[in-house]
């Protein structure tokens, strides 16, 4: 028995299943200011009669970790960066807390300017006497050579064992420095008030009685267990894009490439499928404006859903971007695409009469009957879906390539299907399709698509070997591994010991799949003198077995 | 958050990953592995108003308009030519286009030493990518679109200069190691440009361990003037980075500093990648460096891992011939239309000259005997006859009817393709007309 549960912005839905089949569902309001409580109520809903050994993991989805960076009321937090010669670090310098140090890695994880020891103690204490009680260090390059980044931390550690330390290399073994350095202040940022969160839903299930392992959901569409999930709280951002999504997937058989589409009150949401998959966020997730290398699964908004404002501007309809309350049918201030819905007999929701009040004015200033212009509100709607997608799919499609092999064979992505979800979904699916000229699914239980999405979802992880074998080492440093080799090591070795290292690590029987390898003979002189080798391997977010299957 | 470039850079950087001349060639696919790496890392991508583009395939069309292939296109060219080719391209039409403000194309192989007519592959180069994109936009946009090239490579641009030594509208100004000490060893004070284009063509040789400082004194007082009086519709940076101080080939002292620098001040409308071979201590922090420049960022915190303020330090001997050179062509260029080319060409009706090219990476030499018309009315019908040793071909001629061509040029030039196709002479006859942009061949 799998237990989901996802915190969205106004309610919680939890879900509880059995195999194929969903026992039981429960749908509460979300109190911000006590998200540990609303989880814990939304648990005993689920539970309460059930004895507890049937349960055998619980997949929790929640908003805390966007909360605390978009409220943005941060806890002073230092950044001490290790930037070496390039872009002028003030790009950078997110907080205003922020330390440049001395010292230096290259692009191949050489050390090219040692660390000032005395400089670093100064400034630190700098840092701390101003009040700042959790530190991110980050050092460019250091996903190549974690050595300086270490190094700070231990000289802390030594000196103030209380300071609660991010480091760089942990994150991402991704390049880009000024993401490495949003992700690690970020992640320092919500580290205290993600733990406090931890422990509190720990306490409250452990009275629960409940021993299983808890996970949670991360923003790749994957689960992590709850305890590793203290240390890269990051991990755990725009989770909720990432349940709709699973669940998507849980709730559909999808063929070829799919859009997924999660029509909420404000937003739209866009994702997108291939053969079952679905894709990710090529560069990392953006929050906040922090752009960062936390990989999540590819979702785009638009600020386009039920509850959007219409209105007139300039003798033609606009729609959005602002969402005044729900729709006048249900007693909103203002029009809404749902009134329009309710006019043409797509939706029975609310008062039809009220629906009727809110467009007429609009419709007369049109010169239109009021079904036209609903038509017209439903036309735009759908037409500004369309705009969107083919802007996104433009773009994937315009990605740069760097080997004459990929610019030569790689293939045009086009849609060829449709998932709609979220409430005016059934509603709208009939025009969307048209709009699109794309056949669609409608799953039926579409209404907790993401508790069951993070219910069924399964472990990910992702991480690169690099190897340089004239300097003789490969390093993970996802893993913090570093090892010596020698210059025998070759591509097919890399596959081999990245898979067994994540394996060892996640403890899954999922599928691991190597998504890049890539070396390059070093020559000197004209000799080989070793390799560059780079081996990114994944476990891709799945479901154990989904609800369509049955 | 957000770095906001200045100048809306479109960068299409192609390191062809997957491509070599030959395993242990200095072009081969690591050279732009750790540039890849430092771009990535610097987040360079994610600055607003820097944005990528992958290059398309030049076509046929664009090498044939711009080269003569012996024998033919398909026995000299290969994919990816094109795509290097094809990378020059997309830059050009972006700034065209007005799509950005800038672009650089950080592509591989190089062009710059490809001439007109083409044997096999020279300097690393087979085909001249910055040519095939100018006659590209030229024939898109107009054959009276002004061009100016300021090619930075250590090594002499003999044939980006050898393309359009005869053609007005093109200034092609060179700056390079001397001659006398570095391949190709041409690229001299004298070389002003055919008679058509006479003072279009401009070189100055540098002595060896020129540093920073002789480059921007040649670019503040000589470069920046011309262009003043030029005024160039396109400004394009052939941007070698082969005289930094860390590369293995030459014998300059250039820094990225440097070359960041002279982009800032050139303000190029297009950076085009030629070569440099310093793949871990130079091309990551030089291209970075010109990227900021030509996006209008701080670049001042760009440096080698290595470097130290005595890499600036010039000796004034140095600095003194750069001085006299810089002054000689300012003269040069400022007189070049008082010239009276007859005289100075030593000649009536036709202009002649022999000359030996040598393909280094093909191992080839090739004889050409080249024949211009001196005519008031258009730079003059070109007439390249060659043969290249070793050769399967023989003897060749090529007749090149210009951009600019009055109607009696373009007659002759059909008349002497007629004529040059019937006897036994020649092998193949090639006829490149530039102004109807066809190229017709005998064989």
């Amino acid at each position: 028995m799998k237990l989901g549960i996802d915190i969205g912005g106004t309610h919680t839905d939890g879900i509880l299943i059995e195999k194929q089949e969903i026992l039981k569902t429960t749908k509460i309001n979300t109190n911000h200011n006590k998200l540990s409580e609303t989880i814990l109520t939304s648990c005993q809903n689920l539970i309460a009669d059930i004895e507890r050994e049937r349960i055998d993991s619980i997949v929790l989805s929640t908003t805390l970790a966007t909360n605390l960076i978009t409220e943005g009321n941060y806890p002073k937090t230092g950044l001490i960066l290790i930037p070496g010669p390039g872009l002028n670090p003030a790009y950078y310098s997110y907080s205003p807390y922020t330390e440049i140090i001395s010292g230096s890695i290259d692009h191949r994880g050489r050390e090219v300017k040692e660390l000032n020891l005395q400089e670093i103690e100064d400034k630190i204490s700098k840092l701390l006497k101003k009040g700042v009680k959790q530190l991110g260090i980050c050092g460019k390059f250091s996903n190549r050579n974690p050595k300086q980044e270490l190094q700070v931390k231990r000289l802390i550690e030594k000196n103030y064992p209380q300071i609660e330390i991010t480091l760089g290399h942990h994150l991402s073994g991704s390049l880009n420095y000024p993401r490495r350095v949003a992700t690690t202040y970020l992640n320092s940022i919500i580290q205290k008030g993600y733990k406090e969160f931890i422990r509190e839903i720990k306490e409250g299930l452990d009275r629960m009685v409940f021993k299983k392992e808890i996970y949670i959901l991360k923003a790749d569409g994957g689960t992590m267990p709850l305890k590793e999930s203290t240390k890269v709280p990051i991990e755990t951002i725009n989770s909720g894009p990432a349940a709709s999504i699973m669940g998507i997937l849980s709730l559909n058989k999808l063929r070829g490439t799919t859009i997924g589409l999660d029509i909420g009150g404000t937003t739209t949401d866009i994702s997108l499928f291939i053969e079952g998959v679905p894709l990710f966020n090529p560069k990392g997730i953006e929050i906040n404006d922090y752009r960062t290398l936390i990989r999540g699964l590819f979702s785009q908004s638009i600020a386009c859903g039920g509850d959007s404002l219409v209105q007139i501007n300039e003798g033609s309809i606009q729609l959005g971007p602002i969402r005044k309350g729900v729709a006048a049918c249900l007693g909103g201030p203002a029009p809404t695409p749902t009134d329009a819905l309710v006019i043409l007999g797509l939706s029975k929701i609310g008062d039809k009469m009220l629906a009727k009040e809110s467009l007429e004015p609009l419709a007369l200033e049109l010169n239109l009957s009021l079904t036209e212009f609903a038509e017209e509100v439903i036309d735009r709607f759908c037409k500004k879906i369309r705009l969107k997608i083919e802007e996104i799919l433009k773009k994937l499609n315009s990605q740069a390539v760097y080997t004459i092999n990929e610019l030569l064979s790689s293939k045009e992505i086009e849609a060829d299907n449709l998932v709609v979800i979220g409430g005016p979904a059934k509603a709208l699916a009939d025009r969307l399709s048209t709009e699109l000229g794309l056949a669609y699914q409608l799953p039926r239980e579409s209404k907790v698509a993401n508790a069951i999405g993070a219910s069924l979802a399964q472990i990910t992880q992702k991480c690169t070997l690099y190897a340089d074998t004239s300097q003789g080492y490969y390093q993970i440093p996802e893993f913090e591994l570093r090892k010596q080799v020698n210059t025998d090591f070759n591509l097919d070795q890399a596959k081999e010991v990245v898979k067994k290292e994540l394996k060892k690590r996640v403890n899954s029987e999922a599928l691991i799949e190597i998504i890049n390898a890539q070396s390059f003979n070093l020559i000197r002189g004209f000799n080989t003198v070793g390799e560059i080798i780079e081996v990114t391997a994944q476990i891709k977010p799945g479901l154990e077995r989904a609800i369509h299957n049955e | 958050m957000r770095i906001n470039a200045k100048n809306k850079l479109g960068l299409i950087f192609f390191p062809a990953f997957d491509w070599a001349i030959s395993p242990t060639h200095p072009e081969r696919e690591e050279r732009l592995l750790y540039t890849k790496d430092q771009i990535l890392e610097e987040g360079i991508l994610d600055i607003e108003g820097i944005e990528e583009y992958n290059p398309i395939v030049a076509s046929k069309e664009d090498v044939e308009r711009t080269h003569i292939c012996v024998p033919d296109i398909d026995s000299i060219v290969t994919m990816p030519h094109l795509i290097s080719a094809g990378g020059a391209i997309k830059a050009g039409e972006l700034v065209m286009e007005g799509e950005v403000d800038k672009a650089f194309a950080i592509i591989r192989p190089p062009g710059h030493h490809a001439f007109h007519v083409v044997h096999g592959a020279r300097g690393f180069c087979t085909i001249n990518n910055e040519a095939i994109m100018v006659e590209h936009l030229r024939q898109k946009y107009g054959s009276d679109l002004k061009i100016a090239f300021v090619d930075t490579d250590a090594h002499h641009a003999d044939g980006t200069q050898n393309i359009y030594y005869n053609d007005p509208n093109v200034l092609h100004i060179s700056l390079h190691q001397d001659g006398r000490t570095l391949y190709p060893g041409t690229g001299f004070v004298e070389d002003l440009g055919g008679p058509g284009a006479y003072g279009r063509t401009i070189n100055l040789p540098l002595p060896p361990n020129t540093t920073d400082e002789g480059l921007l004194y040649a670019l503040d007082n000589l470069i920046l003037p011309i262009l003043d009086d030029f005024k160039p519709d396109l400004l394009i940076n052939a941007a070698g980075q082969d005289n930094h101080y860390s590369d293995p080939l030459t014998n300059m002292n250039i820094s990225a500093q440097g070359y960041a620098e002279l982009n800032a001040k050139l303000d190029p409308d297009l950076a085009i990648l030629q070569g440099g071979y310093s793949i871990e201590s130079a091309l990551p922090y030089v291209n970075v460096g010109i990227i900021l420049a030509m996006a209008g960022l701080d670049y001042s915190q760009i440096k080698e891992p290595d470097y130290h303020p005595a890499i600036k330090e010039q000796s004034p001997k140095i600095t003194a011939t750069i001085k006299r050179d810089v002054k000689r062509l300012l003269r040069a260029w400022e007189n070049k239309d008082e010239v009276d080319i007859r005289k100075k060409f030593n000649c009536k009706e036709y202009y002649t000259t022999k000359r030996n090219i040598y393909y280094d990476t093909a191992n080839i030499t090739e004889n050409q005997e080249v024949k211009i018309k001196i005519c008031a009315d258009c730079a003059g019908l070109m007439i390249i006859d060659s043969i290249a040793h070793p050769s399967a071909v023989g003897k060749i001629r090529a007749i090149i009817i210009p951009h600019n061509s009055c109607n009696q040029c373009s007659k002759l030039g059909d008349q002497e393709y007629e004529r040059a196709k019937v006897g036994s002479k020649f092998k193949i006859v090639y006829l490149q007309d530039k102004k109807k942009d066809k190229l017709l061949s005998s064989k």
